[in-house]
């Protein structure tokens, strides 16, 4: 057995300090972490096993959180807001192996397709009076849950169109699924074998998380273990509060626009305000659309997960997440706003919006901490979902993902090229897996040539993926944004390139608009465009060779170099000096000013146009 | 008579083993390596071991390397110039990677670079599909007009890496006569590394392809050295799957060497574990700045194809090390909300601990030690270095002590403690996390700081005993004398999971194999093919490799479904037996049994006691015997607390607990006490 802190050794009884609660720290963390690899590796679905679109937790006797598995951010806050909500309700009828499904969204839940298995852990399963000691909870991304349109991105106006909801109902009992709640799930859902194969895996991770949580009840003893919990959490919060007492008080502003709600081409605005108040941050949500009628919306699970996703890039990024994290943070979302929605109200594409929030994190700490903050990302989730009937075995697939993008430039370094962004870490599907496993083609998948923000750092490039549907119709459904409004740039730093959603690109250009779904003939293409990162900085003052080195390599063309960078080179990135000299003398005497100070209130006069 | 040389070199020394096989002895050597131009040292070294050994160059019947060469050239980013020939549109794939950022809320994270630059990445028409049936015809025109842009680029290799190339490598082949027509130097993902997922695959090949001249022209100065001398035998390469092959081997599969050196460690791990009588074991190989596990199972090696460096994926076969940022030189300190924490950063060898008096500020895991009287002072490296003992104690007052409001020794048993603790969540992950248990496992602790944590961290995993071999601080280097030749191969598999249908795909990399051992000198009667197959649940995406016993036929086949079921289960706690299994890649491995050392223990004619020390556990200073543990004889035991002091190393006997010596030589610590600190 491992060696608790003994009694008798200095601070017995005392709070837990310094190396013993480090010692504990690795101990509970590396029982989530244990949880979140079985998911993974167990799982059928690829939007689990590569993606790793999941996250496992635990939960202590008083239903606090104690610990996360971090590998998916979008998930912090989510089984948070749902756990003592719905288990609250339930303690007395709780049994050992049990399993509760929920993914209701008006009942502290996301998105539909984010499905959590819900098990209390017992200090001894076969006893006849086994005391509760915590909840071991997992939530994972399935790619269908039913609803209207494969893949579970419809272009819906209420709840019931984005498929099955499930109420925290009693799915498993004794580590065995219910085989008259899961018939009717499966029933339900598209492409049902994989799917329980996916439920299954949730399950084995609780199992797990029981396994783990219990030991560690047995070594650190009752008391023990929620003398060390508290100290975790205290700890925990501690630290938070240090690092936002580090950041200047203030109240910093920004907002933006986004594309249309699906429903109607009308820009949607959002806003949000963050005051910095001492050791306490507020976030504030005012300001921001009431709730749309088309699945633009957000749960205020999933806004808290997107600003708190960049709020730790802030704050510190290895905090422990816990109930001591929460503690200084205020998140305000207005009811009947897109943020808090009305009850029934769609929220397809809420991490759309929670994506945006995250945005404006960064953008509105530009003014308090300009040297750590970046340019506009991607900004997107970019969800794509393909749906149709396999012509190799007539089996109907459905097929989920997101596509990387430009990163913001940095004070110091240019924005990544081809990332996820914020809280959104999804890894891609090897091409060669998805061309076995559905029947399609990926014709391009590259970096697009000018799509990263001018700037004295520059952004990060948007990607080009082109896939070829062969031999069937295909569905195309997309549920994104920002092919209407620019990712910022900082500081003098250029936008970067809006995204562009085209069917046929090189034969027949037809755009699509950012949220839709398309039915596609045999032997089409989309084309999924995505954007660049903003700027950092007056493009002038950015190193010459550094111009000249990403002209080499295709990815600012001649023409940008000059007419962005004021830098005059050939081909081969040869650059003239005297030449760029000239040119970025006679700029800076026109007046030209710092170019593309777009950080303002974020209304952009191209937005309004309607679709 | 003659010798066995076996010559393990890190970034700062250089050690040499030489053993006789006639005598049972060992000599050790260590030297200073030599960067860039390694050879210098290691050659420096084995004249110096021969010399110890009195024994001449034409004695050496075997000699093997672990070497740095191939894993610097990788981790330093300094390629040369490789290009790239893939599908069209396809060429950034290489650069998009798996789309994920390396740190989830690091606002100034960087992804690593590709290893080919863009302007090199050229897409040409043609294709293969998930079938292996041609697509599209290759566009031979598109083909010979890149050859020409590349040739004017001249790239010191260029990769060709097409879709489901490992189905079907026609357009591969033909790619490469092609880049060959205009004097450029193609290597195929097929052939180097022909499994499924195209970033992995080209960014092996690519690695691999921009280590290989670096290693080559490294082996050859080294071997043109050994010839020099009269040493006869070839120079073998320990590789990063835990066996040894030929520098010609080395050369073409340089990528093969990243894991060498951990490689070797594991491989003296597993001698030394089973020849204890463990068949399961973990090795904790610690040094000054960070701690390699590795785990045996079952008197095997832990292997893995899922290895990475320099945040690039790395899908070789290779031992299965996990790095731990926790060594000697691993720095303590507060963080921001009071929780005391041990590295990852290290002071590393220059300027180290604060106690060599070199300029290091900042309270280390070694500084702890020597504060709670667990390191001599004196003996301290044969008492080569003088301990700054005051500067130590004022730095942890000030860094630790003082904010935490205790003693300066509570702050360094703190230290170590949490140092522990990491390390045991570490190997936690090596065992739980597969599913083995391991109360019944050896720790093998070595490298200079790892005989003093082996104690406590053996019983905060529930290990049954810490084994702490001879010689600890130059361990490595064993397990070049030990290491078996081990060619490994494999291949994408598409088929059902027949016995007919296997044995004719397994026929085919087998004769490959053994046309490779055949090439490397080996007469086909001493190898050994053994045969593994990676499978998992349809529809799953990551597979457990299982073993494939012989004669391959139906009954074999269930045998290895069946060790997947039981695999899954062990591993992630549930298996679905009725559900179908599926095929993904063949291995084959042809191993040439290396003969295994018999090794006398010391007599013991000196008089081990060293007196006594005071040395600082939970609850305050305990009087602790000191021991000279080259003069321990076989048989005897230590009663804890206890310190057993060599060149080197430190070993630490808390007290409750009893430390033996083995025939071997090995020291065999029983945690027994419930609290080891």
């Amino acid at each position: 057995m491992t060696a608790p802190p003994s009694p008798g050794s200095p601070g017995d009884g005392d709070e837990p300090s310094g190396p013993d609660l480090e010692i504990f720290r690795h101990a509970l963390e590396s029982s989530v972490e244990e949880m979140g690899v079985t998911l993974q590796r167990t799982a059928y679905s690829t939007n689990i096993k590569i993606r790793r679109d999941h996250t496992c937790a635990l939960f202590d006797a008083d239903l606090r959180h104690v610990a996360q598995h971090d590998v998916a951010p979008q998930h912090i806050g989510s089984l948070v807001s749902v756990i003592p909500r719905n288990v609250e309700p339930l303690l007395d009828e709780l049994e050992p192996g049990d399993g509760f499904l929920i993914n209701d969204p008006y009942r502290g839940a996301v998105h539909l397709p984010d499905v959590m298995l819900v098990s209390p852990v017992f200090d001894d399963e076969d006893a006849d009076d086994p005391e509760l000691i915590g909840v071991a909870a997992n939530s994972a991304h399935h790619v269908d849950v039913g609803g209207s349109t494969a893949g579970g991105i419809p272009i819906s106006t209420d709840l019931y169109q984005e498929g099955l909801v499930f109420p925290m109902v009693r799915a498993a009992e004794d580590w065995a699924y219910d085989d008259r709640i899961m018939s009717l799930v499966t029933r339900n859902v598209r492409d049902s074998e994989k799917r329980m194969g996916d439920y299954r895996a949730q399950l084995g991770a609780n199992r797990i998380g029981v396994r783990r949580l219990r030991s560690l009840r047995e070594e650190y003893g009752p008391e023990g273990l929620d003398r060390h919990l508290d100290a975790l959490l205290d700890y925990t919060e501690r630290r938070v509060r240090a690092a936002i007492a580090d950041l200047p008080d203030g109240t910093y502003g920004a907002s933006d626009e986004m594309d249309g709600d699906g429903v109607t081409g009308d820009p949607v605005p959002i806003a949000l305000s963050i005051t910095v108040d001492g050791d306490e941050m507020t976030l504030d949500f005012s300001g921001t659309a009431s709730t749309n009628e088309g699945p633009l919306n957000c749960t205020p699970a999933m806004a808290f997960a997107g600003v708190m996703s960049v709020v730790m890039g802030f704050v510190g990024s290895d905090l422990p997440k816990n109930d001591g994290f929460y503690r200084p943070f205020e998140v305000v979302t207005p009811e009947d706003t897109m943020v808090n929605p009305r009850e029934g109200a769609p929220v397809a594409g809420g991490w759309e919006v929670a994506m945006r929030a995250g945005e404006l994190v960064a953008k509105a700490m530009a003014d308090a901490v300009p040297e750590e903050t970046i340019a506009a990302t991607k900004g997107i989730i970019c969800n794509v979902a393909y749906g149709g009937r396999d012509p190799r075995d007539g089996e109907e697939y459905v097929f989920y993902e997101t596509v990387a993008g430009g990163y913001g430039a940095r004070a110091e370094r240019d924005g990544m090229d081809a990332v996820q962004t914020h809280f959104q870490n999804t890894a891609n599907s090897p091409i060669e897996e998805l061309e076995t496993e559905i029947p399609l083609r990926v014709r391009r998948y590259e970096l697009i040539a000018d799509s990263a923000g001018a700037g004295r750092t520059r952004g990060g490039l948007g990607v080009r993926r082109d896939v070829e549907f062969y031999d069937h119709e295909a569905t195309f459904s997309l549920l994104s944004d920002r092919a209407e409004s620019d990712p910022w740039g900082l500081f003098g730093g250029r936008p970067g390139r809006r995204a562009r959603y085209v069917v046929n690109p090189d034969t027949d250009p037809r755009p699509v608009n950012s949220k839709s779904t398309t039915t596609l003939d045999p032997g089409d293409v989309t084309s999924v465009q995505t954007p660049g990162g903003g700027g950092y900085g007056d493009p002038h003052e950015r190193d010459p060779e550094a111009v000249a080195r990403d002209v080499r390599n295709g990815v600012v063309s001649v023409e940008a170099a000059r007419g962005e960078y004021g830098v005059v080179c050939d081909a081969e990135g040869t650059v003239d000096r005297a030449a760029t000299e000239a040119l970025r003398g006679s700029a800076e005497t026109e007046g030209d000013g710092p170019a593309g100070e777009s950080e303002g209130d974020g209304t952009d006069p191209e937005g309004g146009d309607p679709a | 008579m003659t010798v066995r040389i076996g010559v393990d070199t890190g970034g700062t020394f250089t050690d040499v083993i030489v053993y006789d096989p006639a005598a049972g002895e060992t000599r050790v050597v260590k030297t200073p390596s030599t960067p860039p131009e390694f050879e210098r040292g290691v050659l420096t070294g084995i004249d110096e071991a021969l010399a110890k050994a009195d024994e001449d160059p034409g004695a050496v019947e075997f000699l093997s390397h672990g070497t740095t060469v191939g894993t610097n050239a990788v981790l330093e980013g300094e390629l040369p110039p490789v290009g790239l020939v893939t599908n069209e549109g396809l060429r950034d794939v290489l650069a998009i990677g798996d789309q994920t950022r390396p740190a989830l809320y690091d606002l100034q994270a960087e992804k690593p670079d590709p290893p080919v630059e863009r302007r090199l990445r050229y897409g040409v028409p043609g294709r293969i599909g998930s079938d292996g049936e041609v697509v599209d015809e290759l566009d031979e025109e598109a083909v010979r007009s890149v050859a020409r842009e590349l040739a004017g680029e001249d790239p010191e290799v260029v990769v060709v890496s097409t879709l489901f190339s490992f189905l079907n490598p026609d357009h591969e082949e033909r790619i490469g006569t092609l880049l060959e027509a205009e004097g450029l130097d193609p290597v195929l993902s097929s052939a180097v590394h022909p499994e499924i997922r195209e970033y992995d695959r080209t960014v092996t090949t690519a690695l691999n392809a921009a280590v290989r001249s670096t290693v080559r022209s490294y082996l050859d100065d080294l071997s043109a050295g050994v010839e020099e001398r009269g040493i006869e035998v070839p120079v073998n390469v320990m590789h990063s799957g835990g066996g040894l092959f030929s520098t010609a081997e080395a050369s073409r599969m340089a990528i093969r060497t990243v894991l060498s050196g951990p490689a070797a460690g594991a491989v003296a791990t597993r001698e030394a574990a089973t020849a204890e009588g463990y068949a399961d074991a973990v090795g904790m190989d610690m040094g000054g700045t960070s701690a390699d596990v590795s785990l045996v199972r079952d008197g095997e090696l832990a292997r893995t194809t899922e290895g990475e460096v320099n945040d690039l994926p790395l899908k070789t076969p290779m031992i299965d090390v996990t790095t731990v940022g926790a060594g000697g030189g691993s720095v303590a300190w507060l963080d921001a909300g009071g929780a005391l924490r041990v590295g990852p950063e290290s002071s590393g060898a220059d300027p180290g601990p604060v106690c060599y008096g070199r300029g290091g500020d900042r309270p280390t895991l070694t500084d702890a030690n020597l504060l709670l009287g667990r390191i001599n002072p004196e003996y301290f490296l044969d008492g080569e270095m003088s301990l700054a003992v005051e500067e130590t104690r004022t730095v942890f007052e000030r860094d630790l002590a003082g904010p935490l409001g205790r003693s300066v020794e509570e702050a360094a048993l703190a230290t170590v403690r949490v140092a522990n603790a990491s390390l045991a969540r570490e190997i936690r992950r090596a065992t739980v996390e597969r599913g083995l248990d391991p109360s019944g496992f050896a720790l093998v602790a070595f490298g200079g700081a790892g005989p003093l944590q082996a104690a406590a961290v053996a019983a905060e995993t529930g290990m049954e005993k810490a084994l702490i071999p001879p010689s600890p601080g130059v361990f490595s280097a064993r397990g070049l004398l030990v290491a078996d030749v081990r060619v490994d191969e494999a291949r994408s598999y598409r088929g059902p999971l027949a016995a007919d249908r296997l044995a004719e795909a397994f026929a085919g990399l087998e004769s490959t194999l053994r046309e490779r051992t055949r090439d490397q000198g080996f007469d086909t009667g001493d190898v050994a093919i053994e045969r593994a197959i990676d499978l998992r649940y349809e529809g799953q995406s990551y597979e457990l490799t299982v073993d494939v016993d012989d004669p391959l036929d139906g009954a074999t086949v269930d045998r290895a479904r069946d060790r997947f079921h039981r695999a899954h289960e062990r591993r992630y706690g549930h298996a679905n037996y009725g559900e179908p299994v599926e095929p993904v890649t063949l291995r084959a491995t042809a191993r040439v049994t290396t003969p295994e050392l018999r090794v006398e223990a010391g007599t013991g004619d000196r008089d081990p006691e060293r007196g006594t020390r005071e040395v600082y556990f939970e609850g305050g200073f305990r009087t602790a015997r000191i021991y000279r543990r080259t003069a321990l004889s076989p048989g005897s035991t230590v009663e804890g607390p206890a310190v057993l002091e060599e060149a080197g190393s430190t070993t630490l006997v808390p007290p409750d607990a009893t430390a033996s010596v083995s025939g071997r030589g090995g020291i065999l610590v029983d945690p027994a006490a419930r609290d080891p600190l």
